[in-house]
C-alpha cells in the first residue's frame, strides 16, 4: 500500500515538474508581454522531436538534447521578431488566434518532417528502475526532479537578484515606467521569448523518454501547462511550481484510482473542472 | 437589406442551385456536400466569434455529439433520422449550456478558448473509450440516409440540395440575428462590455445564448454528416478539425454572415485542387490562419467588401466607414491602454 502510494506520488511529482516548467515558461511570456501563448507546448514537442531526430542521426545524447533546446530557443527568437512584435497591438482575440496559427504551423512542420508516428527519446542514463521502499523509480525521474529543481532555484535567483532579471520583472510590472528608467522593453520581450522557448524545449526533452512524442503532444502539454499556470496563479513564480505539481499529482492519483483505459478522460475532466472552478488567478492578473 | 446585397444573395443562391447541373462527377459533388456541412458549422461558430467576440476551439466536440447522438439514436434505438437530428441538437444545446454558463459567466476569452480545447479532447477521449456505445477507434458505420417522413435523401445530388438548403436556412437565421435587436446587443457587448452592462444588458447570458446556438449549428451539421457518409470515427472530430473551423471563420471573414460559407468552402475544397496536401494539411491551415490574421484580418468577405466600396462611384472611404475588425484595429493601435490591459 505504502509502496503504491509512493509510486503514484513519484510519478505525479515527475509529471508535475514537467508541467511546472511549461507553466513557468507560459507565465514568464505572459507577464512580460501580456500575450497568452497557446503555442507554448509546441516548443516542448519540437525540442523533444528534434533531440530524437538528432539521436537518430547517431549524434551523442548530450549534444542532441542541447541542440534541440538551442534550436528551439532560436525559433523563439525568430517568432518574437517576425510575428509577435507585429501583433502586440492587435485586439486580444486576434493575438490568441495568432498563437493558435503558430501552434498549427509548428505542428504542421512536425507532421511534414516526422509524419504521424510517435517516438521515444532514450533515457538520459539507463532505463532500469531503482527500488526505493518498494516503489520502482526510473533514473529519468531523478533527472527530471533534479533539473527542474535546480532550474527553479536558478530562475528565482535570476529574477530576484540579477540586473537583467530585475529589469524583466520591472518591465512586466509597468512597461512604461521601466522604459523611463532605461530598460529596453523590446529586449525584455525578446529575452522572455527565448527563455520561454528554451524552458519549454527543456521540458520536452526531459519528458520525451517517459511519454511518447508525436506532432500532437504539444497540445496536451500546452493545456496542462496553462491550467497549471492558471491554478497556481499566473502572476507569481511559485505559482507555476505549485500548479504544475498539483496537476501532475491529481493526474497520477486519478490514474491510480480509475481503470487505466479511462486515464485520459479523467485527466481531461479534472483539467476542465479545475479551470471552471479556479479561474481567479488569471482574472486577478489580467485585470491590472 | 440594400439592393446590392439582395442582388449578391440572388446570384449566390442561383450559383449554388445550378452547380450540380454542371458537375456530373460524383466525387466532386460529394466534396461539395461535405463543404456545405462544414460551412454550416462554421456559420454557427462565426456568430460566436463575430457577434459575441468569443473564441471556441472545441466546436468539433459539438459536431461529434451531433453525429454520434444521431448515429446511436437511429442505429441502437431505431429512431428515424429527422427526430434523431432534433433530439441530438437539443441534447448538444444542453451540453453547451452546461459548459457555457460557468465559462462565459466568469471567465475571459482566453479561458473559454482553453476550456473548449480541453472539451473537444475530452469528447474525443470519451468516444475512444466508449466501447460498445461509440465503437472505439473504428467508430460506427451503417447510418441510414437522412429522411423526413417518406422523403429519403439518398445519393449525392439529393444530399447536396438538402445540405445547402439547411445552410441557406442557417445563413438566414444568422442574418436575422445579426440585424435584430439581439444582434445589436451582441455588437454592443463586443464594442464595450462594461458599457453594454451599464445599459442593463445581461452580457454573460447573451454570450451563453450565442454559444448554445452555435453548438446547435455544429450538432445539426454533425448529424447530417453521419447520415450522409454513413460512418463516424473519433478521428473526424478531434482537435485538428476544431481548429480548422476557426481557420475557416477568420479566412472567410469574422462576423460576416456568409463568411462561414466562403471560408468553409475554400478550405474544404482546397485539397481538391492540390492533391499533394495530405501531410501538409495542418501546415497549410496554420500558415493560412497566421497569414490571414497578419495581412487580411477582415477575411475574404471583408476584403471584397472593401474593394467593392472603394470602386469608382462607390462610397467614399469615410462614407463607407471602417470595417468592424479594422475599426477595432485602429482603436487598438491608437490606445493600447484603452483595451484594459
Amino acid at each position: 500500500m505504502l509502496a503504491q502510494v509512493l509510486q503514484f506520488l513519484v510519478s505525479g511529482l515527475t509529471l508535475g515538474a514537467i508541467y511546472a516548467l511549461i507553466a513557468f515558461s507560459f507565465s514568464l511570456v505572459f507577464r512580460t508581454t501580456r500575450i497568452m501563448n497557446i503555442a507554448q507546448g509546441e516548443f516542448s514537442m519540437l525540442g523533444g522531436m528534434i533531440a530524437i531526430a538528432l539521436i537518430g542521426l547517431a549524434l551523442p545524447m548530450f549534444l542532441s538534447v542541447m541542440a534541440g533546446i538551442f534550436l528551439v530557443a532560436i525559433l523563439g527568437l525568430i517568432i518574437e521578431r517576425v510575428i509577435i512584435r507585429r501583433v502586440r497591438t492587435f485586439p486580444r482575440m486576434m493575438i490568441i488566434m495568432v498563437t493558435i496559427g503558430l501552434s498549427m504551423t509548428i505542428q504542421g512542420f512536425a507532421v511534414v518532417f516526422w509524419g504521424q508516428d510517435s517516438y521515444l527519446l532514450p533515457h538520459l542514463s539507463g532505463a532500469d528502475p531503482i527500488q526505493i521502499l518498494g516503489a520502482a523509480i526510473l533514473p529519468q525521474t531523478i533527472w527530471i526532479l533534479a533539473i527542474s529543481g535546480v532550474l527553479s532555484i536558478l530562475f528565482w535567483f535570476f529574477l530576484g537578484r540579477t540586473m537583467i532579471g530585475l529589469a524583466m520583472r520591472a518591465s512586466a510590472e509597468n512597461r512604461l515606467a521601466a522604459s523611463l528608467v532605461g530598460i529596453n522593453p523590446i529586449r525584455v520581450v525578446q529575452l522572455s521569448f527565448v527563455f520561454g522557448a528554451s524552458i519549454g524545449a527543456l521540458a520536452g526533452v526531459l519528458v520525451a523518454p517517459i511519454v511518447f512524442m508525436n506532432f500532437l503532444s504539444g497540445v496536451l502539454l500546452t493545456i496542462k501547462g496553462i491550467v497549471a499556470a492558471i491554478v497556481g496563479g499566473i502572476e507569481s513564480n511559485v505559482g507555476a511550481v505549485v500548479g504544475g505539481l498539483a496537476v501532475g499529482l491529481a493526474e497520477s492519483m486519478a490514474a491510480g484510482i480509475f481503470p487505466s483505459m479511462y486515464k485520459d478522460v479523467i485527466a481531461l475532466l479534472i483539467l476542465l473542472i479545475v479551470l471552471c472552478a479556479m479561474p481567479k488567478g488569471i482574472i486577478r492578473g489580467s485585470a491590472r | 437589406m440594400k439592393r446590392s446585397h439582395l442582388l449578391g444573395a440572388l446570384i449566390g443562391i442561383a450559383f449554388v442551385v445550378a452547380l450540380p447541373l454542371f458537375i456530373k462527377d460524383e466525387y466532386t459533388l460529394g466534396f461539395l456536400v461535405l463543404a456545405g456541412i462544414v460551412s454550416l458549422t462554421v456559420t454557427g461558430l462565426n456568430m460566436l466569434v463575430g457577434h459575441a467576440g468569443q473564441l471556441s476551439l472545441g466546436h468539433g466536440g459539438f459536431y461529434a455529439l451531433g453525429a454520434y447522438a444521431s448515429t446511436i439514436l437511429t442505429i441502437r434505438f431505431g429512431f428515424t433520422p429527422f427526430p434523431a437530428l432534433m433530439i441530438a441538437a437539443i441534447a448538444t444545446g444542453l451540453v453547451a449550456l452546461l459548459l457555457g454558463i460557468p465559462l462565459l459567466k466568469m471567465l475571459t476569452q482566453f479561458h473559454l478558448a482553453v476550456a473548449t480545447l480541453i472539451f473537444v479532447m475530452l469528447i474525443n477521449a470519451i468516444l475512444i473509450v466508449g466501447g460498445g456505445w461509440t465503437g472505439g477507434f473504428t467508430g460506427i458505420q451503417g447510418q441510414p440516409p437522412f429522411s423526413i417522413g417518406s422523403v429519403v435523401f439518398e445519393g449525392d445530388t439529393a444530399n447536396y440540395y438538402l445540405v445547402w438548403g439547411i445552410v441557406f436556412l442557417g445563413i438566414l437565421f444568422a442574418a436575422g440575428l445579426s440585424n435584430s435587436q439581439a444582434g445589436r446587443v451582441l455588437r454592443a457587448i463586443q464594442g464595450d462590455e462594461t458599457g453594454a452592462q451599464s445599459l442593463g444588458i445581461d452580457v454573460a447570458w447573451e454570450k451563453v445564448k450565442v454559444f448554445v446556438i452555435s453548438a446547435i449549428y455544429a450538432s445539426v451539421a454533425g448529424s447530417l454528416l453521419a447520415h450522409y457518409t454513413g460512418s463516424v470515427t473519433p478521428a473526424q472530430f478531434g482537435v485538428g478539425p476544431s481548429l480548422e473551423f476557426m481557420v475557416m471563420v477568420f479566412l472567410g471573414g469574422k462576423g460576416s454572415v456568409i463568411g462561414g460559407v466562403v471560408g468553409g468552402a475554400f478550405i474544404k475544397l482546397l485539397p481538391q485542387v492540390t492533391e499533394f496536401m495530405k501531410n501538409y494539411r495542418l501546415l497549410v491551415d496554420g500558415i493560412i490562419l497566421t497569414g490571414v490574421l497578419l495581412f487580411v484580418p477582415q477575411g475574404i468577405v471583408g476584403l471584397f467588401k472593401k474593394i467593392w466600396d472603394r470602386r469608382p462611384g462607390g462610397k467614399s472611404p469615410e462614407e463607407a466607414g471602417p470595417l468592424s475588425s479594422k475599426e477595432s484595429f485602429s482603436v487598438a493601435l491608437a490606445k493600447p491602454e484603452a483595451r484594459g490591459e
